[in-house]
């Protein structure tokens, strides 16, 4: 059994860390679009680092894995098997 | 930042790693290694008590790596915890943590 360190994951005492010593810039990952919410086709829906959501119907992924709306309509957030999530845009019927 | 890795193949996760450093503040005050260290630790704890074998776990200084490949319901149950536990700390502190799924 391991031996909890709760500040395992904290740099070492002494290194002069401070709140501000970041090794990264935030990158505003995240949803972008809402779910429910009207999205235009080209429009940024979710900004990820790997595939946390999946694109679903209407939704395509760049390189970079953010997902984009492929086509005018509303967003909508979905289950994706057990423990995943996709995203999806539904054309808004005429 | 604490980066949390998650391997799939398939539906299953065959490994997780946990690397990195908060920052969120001093060492002795960093809450969300704090919360990051008590999740990962319990769960890789939990998953020893159902039987993992404990030479699949690598620990060192920040890092901690699990292979989990062949775990059973229950094992990927808890996995599915610790993704669920993780995320719900990055929802919040995303400057500080962020988890991934490799596929």
């Amino acid at each position: 059994m391991l031996t909890l360190n709760l500040q395992f994951f904290a740099s070492k005492k002494g290194v002069g860390s401070t709140k501000n010593g970041r090794d990264s810039e935030s990158k505003r990952l995240g949803a972008k679009r809402a779910d429910g919410q009207p999205t235009k086709a080209g429009m940024i829906i979710y900004r990820q680092r790997g595939t946390r959501i999946y694109p679903g119907v209407g939704v395509g992924m760049g390189k970079d894995h953010t997902l984009f709306a492929k086509v005018d309509g509303v967003v909508r957030f979905e289950r994706l098997g057990r423990d995943k999530k996709k995203v999806s845009v539904y054309a808004i019927a005429e | 930042m604490i980066t949390a890795k998650f391997k799939y193949e398939g539906e299953d996760v065959v490994a997780y790693e946990i690397s990195g450093h908060a920052m969120s503040n001093e060492p002795g005050k960093d809450l969300v290694c704090a919360g990051v260290s008590a999740v990962a630790f319990g769960l890789t704890n939990a998953l020893i008590g159902l039987g993992l074998d404990e030479g699949k776990v690598k620990l060192s200084d920040g890092y901690l790596r699990v292979d989990t490949c062949g775990a059973d319901e229950d094992m990927n149950a808890l996995i599915y915890g610790l993704i669920v536990s993780l995320e719900t700390i990055e929802r919040t502190h995303d400057d500080y943590l962020s988890v991934v799924m490799e596929v």
